[in-house]
């Protein structure tokens, strides 16, 4: 019976040679930290992060500017300041729609595009973006019909835009 | 003769690498995406968002130098509510502080004093170019007001934060309102 010189045999100590080509293709031993915590935090990390989050949606700043406080009359200069262009914001019976009124158009503006579109026009028409832009909005009217007219003038690159009150 | 091979339990496992390689793109996704919450913004506030909205995200403007005056309805946080409701006034809330309809005078006077402690750090609020015969000052160091309303709240409690804000001396106003989609 044929004894192979690589067998372990019990008791037995002896260095048997390895060939280079045989140690060549022993698995080699991999140093590896321990995964198990790592991964244990992660999932607490994750877990945080599920339950604590909460979608938001994009919000962002329409710039405008606020008149001096006081200051009615305007500095004196060569040329009068042009007309403002007034802009009336009327809600509908159950406030749930707008209309928009503007001055030199004889019929109400019923969406906010539309209003952006004329104002657009205007300003073609006039050649200049300094032309005053006043928001008259009713005391009723909800202000997300109040921003919408400021957001079309902005949009129509008027530089002076402002609110007033409507006098009862 | 062919011999059947068993193996013992130990050897049976589950491929652990693509889980915890989905989980750390979670998690780094979650830490990119969330953001830390500001106490100064009430919660509940249902913003408008305008058609072609011209609102600049505030990722892009990002300002320190200013007061934000948030306007609550009576129905925020209602899932179905009366509108004659949404359009009521709950209260304004400067900070983490909240002001009832009567209490303008004390915003005010909150309003001067924040403007009046921005001024004394950073020097002068006022450029020459903002106000009424002016237009937007390009200083981006300015004090200005924001304005963070609901859409559903009528212009009449809106107003006197406005007026709030010209009495304080203040000369730029910005409107909270939400960005443009994407395709918009």
């Amino acid at each position: 019976m044929a004894i192979t010189a690589n067998k372990p045999v019990e008791g037995d100590e002896t260095v048997h040679h390895v060939s280079p080509s045989k140690e060549k293709d022993k698995p080699k031993a991999s140093m590896q930290p321990p995964m198990t915590p790592m991964i244990d935090v992660t999932f607490q990390l994750l877990l945080f992060f599920i339950l604590t989050f909460e979608f938001r949606e994009s919000e962002g700043m329409i710039p405008g500017t606020l008149p001096n406080k006081g200051s009615i009359a305007q500095s004196v200069t060569d040329t009068p300041p042009p007309d403002p262009i007034q802009i009336r914001v009327i809600p509908s019976a159950n406030k749930e729609t707008a209309s928009y009124e503007m001055t030199g158009i004889g019929v109400a503006i019923a969406t906010p595009h539309d209003l952006g579109e004329l104002l657009k026009q205007r300003r073609e028409q006039i050649g200049s973006t300094e032309v005053p832009i006043v928001i008259f909005p009713s005391q009723d009217v909800p202000w997300g019909f109040v921003v919408e007219a400021f957001n079309q003038a902005k949009r129509a690159n008027f530089q002076k835009i402002g609110f007033a009150q409507q006098i009862m | 003769m062919a011999t059947k091979k068993f193996r013992s339990c130990s050897d049976v496992g589950f491929n652990m690498t693509p889980m915890i390689d989905c989980t750390f793109q979670l998690i780094i996704f979650f830490i990119l995406v969330g953001q830390v919450a500001n106490e100064t913004y009430a919660k509940n506030v249902k913003l408008v968002r305008p058609v072609d909205s011209q609102a600049i995200p505030s990722s892009v403007a990002k300002f320190t130098n200013k007061v934000t005056v948030n306007v609550v309805s009576a129905a925020a946080g209602e899932l179905n509510p009366d509108p004659a409701t949404a359009s009521e006034l709950k209260f304004y809330q400067i900070l983490t502080v909240k002001y009832h309809v009567g209490e303008i005078d004390r915003m005010i006077d909150v309003i001067k004093k924040l403007r009046s402690d921005y001024e004394k750090q950073f020097g002068t609020t006022v450029s020459p170019t903002a106000g009424a015969g002016g237009k937007e000052g390009d200083d981006n160091r300015m004090f200005f007001l924001e304005i963070r309303a609901d859409e559903r709240v009528n212009w009449q409690d809106v107003a006197p934060v406005i007026r709030a804000g010209v009495e304080a001396g203040i000369n730029k106003m910005n409107i909270t309102a939400l960005t443009a989609r994407i395709g918009d």
